[in-house]
């Protein structure tokens, strides 16, 4: 769920996730990984704007980091969510093949189940429009610290292991000077803990 | 929206720098 007036949400820990499958998936360009992990939210960002979709702070939480209850019972509900990441996957099969298609259609699944862990019980399973559900949510925001700390180490992981596997790629590709693996994986690591710092402490709003 | 918007200069700064490592590139043709 991306940021809004009403609180900050996780960003970061998908990031983080997105650049470790990189290291496993080495053929799925790291801008369409990004891009997967991030897409329930930006299909999210119109709706949001349209008022279709809204954010609001819990009432037992202070506004910011993990404060936030959403009502985006299209894109984040269970089934919303299969159909959004199938069709990114299945448009991105289209141009780069069936194996990479999978990759970013489950990587922009992944996004729902990492939400699942974090957001209060209020991800449905289906949209309200097709039936009433039940409303999912593990609640670990209710411990932002906790939940700070656990999407940290995901974005850490995730760039050491993207930095590692753009390391090992120059080396077999005979390129003597890793300067430029060095200098990806640098700037996986920085953005994703500068995104991370911003989010926690709402100085972006 | 901010924050959104930063994060979507991160995504496409992450890239560029991505396409500096030699990576196999992804199979091209229909699923």
């Amino acid at each position: 769920m991306a940021a809004t007036d009403a609180g900050q949400a996780v960003i970061a820990g998908h990031f983080g996730f997105a650049a470790g499958v990189k290291a496993s998936q080495r053929q799925v360009p790291l801008w369409s990984l990004m891009l997967a992990t991030a897409w329930l939210d930006v299909v999210f960002v119109p709706l949001y704007a349209s008022g279709v979709e809204t954010i609001e702070s819990a009432p037992d939480a202070a506004p910011g980091y993990g404060a936030a209850i959403i009502h985006a019972d299209y894109t984040h509900s269970l089934l919303g969510a299969i159909v959004l990441s199938a069709i990114f996957g299945a448009v991105f099969a289209w141009f780069w093949g069936q194996r990479t298609g999978i990759v970013l259609g489950l990587v922009s699944f992944s996004h729902w189940v990492l939400d699942l862990i974090v957001h209060r019980p209020d991800l449905p399973l289906l949209p309200p429009a097709i039936a009433d559900s039940p409303r999912l949510g593990f609640g670990l925001w209710r411990l932002p610290t906790a939940s700070m700390v656990i999407e940290l180490a995901i974005v850490l992981f995730g760039s050491f292991l993207y930095w590692r596997a753009a390391r090992e790629t120059s080396a077999a590709a005979g390129v003597i000077h890793s300067t430029r693996a060095d200098i990806a994986g640098a700037v996986v690591v920085v953005s994703g803990v500068v995104v991370l710092f911003f989010d926690y402490t709402g100085l972006l709003g | 929206m901010q924050f959104f918007l930063a994060l979507i200069l991160f995504v496409i700064a992450a890239g560029i720098v991505d396409g500096g490592v030699p990576w196999p590139r992804p199979t091209r043709g229909k699923p």
